[in-house]
């Protein structure tokens, strides 16, 4: 193997931070230049409680937390979430929340028109649907998002 | 050994599972494995406010809002009759320096089965 066959032809001590990881794979909080436009939709959709709760977990819970050291809010789940709250129809009168699980997950609930919870979990890597009204209790990859909202949530 | 079924456990609801605004309870309070829990025959109520407290809000930002409240006897028969997948739920004492009515429910608890468990959970504010 020659230099050029590897781009990083050197290596960081374990504990030295890597800053040439993608922002989702960083530990440091950085600024992010996204968040005016996601402070936007998230209080389009959820109102100024859903956008305090955003704002609770990205400035307190961004390290290890809890009595059991859970995990820090996952930038990719943050993504993930973002992408599906663009796309959800989130009844306009209906009561919604966002919650952070010991997984370091956003977790989004809403209650629908017969006050029964719908709840996403956006893992980094697929996405829990919770249902209460049909039943529906089932996890998914992301490729099928979309397939997803159209079925359950587009209305 | 396990936990006595006639015992009855108690479970920190903080700020990250419960929004005091809207009241809704996040299912993921009992989602997953080694759930976190206080026995109330060693440490009784009044005083689990404080050990929780202690142990529960890091970061400081971090709330204790509610204890929810149930019985072990109670948990199990949720797990074994949760028609998706019955579960065989237990307690096991995990006592800790100084906090020596910790245990834990030591199986995964599944989203379906946590919401379940939620809808049969006392909870309690604190009286001041």
């Amino acid at each position: 193997m020659t230099v050029t066959d590897n781009p990083r032809s050197y290596h960081y001590s374990d504990n030295f931070l890597d800053f040439t990881d993608e922002p989702a794979r960083s530990r440091i909080t950085k600024f992010e230049p996204g968040n005016a436009a996601r402070e936007q939709t998230i209080l389009r959709k959820l109102g100024i409680n859903g956008w305090g709760r955003w704002q609770y977990f990205r400035t307190c819970f961004s390290d290890q937390w809890g009595e059991s050291k859970q995990r820090p809010l996952s930038p990719r789940s943050q993504d993930r979430f973002f992408e599906a709250l663009e796309k959800l129809r989130i009844p306009k009168d209906s009561k919604a929340s966002v919650f952070l699980t010991d997984e370091g997950n956003l977790e989004l609930v809403w209650l629908d028109d017969a006050d029964e919870q719908v709840q996403i979990e956006f893992g980094p890597k697929d996405f829990e649907v919770y249902i209460e009204g049909s039943g529906i209790d089932d996890q998914y990859s992301y490729d099928r998002l979309d397939e997803i909202i159209d079925r359950f949530f587009a209305g | 050994m396990s936990v006595s079924g006639t015992e009855d456990i108690a479970r920190a609801i903080c700020s990250d599972k419960w929004d005091a605004e809207t009241g809704i309870l996040s299912a993921s309070l009992f989602k997953g494995a080694e759930t976190s829990v206080s026995r109330l025959s060693i440490t009784p109520l009044e005083d689990t406010w404080t050990v929780f407290r202690k142990n529960v809000e890091k970061p400081p930002e971090r709330l204790l809002d509610r204890i929810g409240i149930i019985n072990v006897q109670s948990l199990m028969d949720i797990g074994s009759n949760f028609e998706a997948n019955p579960t065989r739920l237990s307690v096991e004492p995990d006592p800790l320096d100084g906090y020596p009515s910790h245990a834990i429910i030591p199986q995964k608890i599944s989203r379906g089965l946590a919401n379940k468990i939620l809808k049969s959970l006392d909870i309690r504010e604190e009286v001041k």
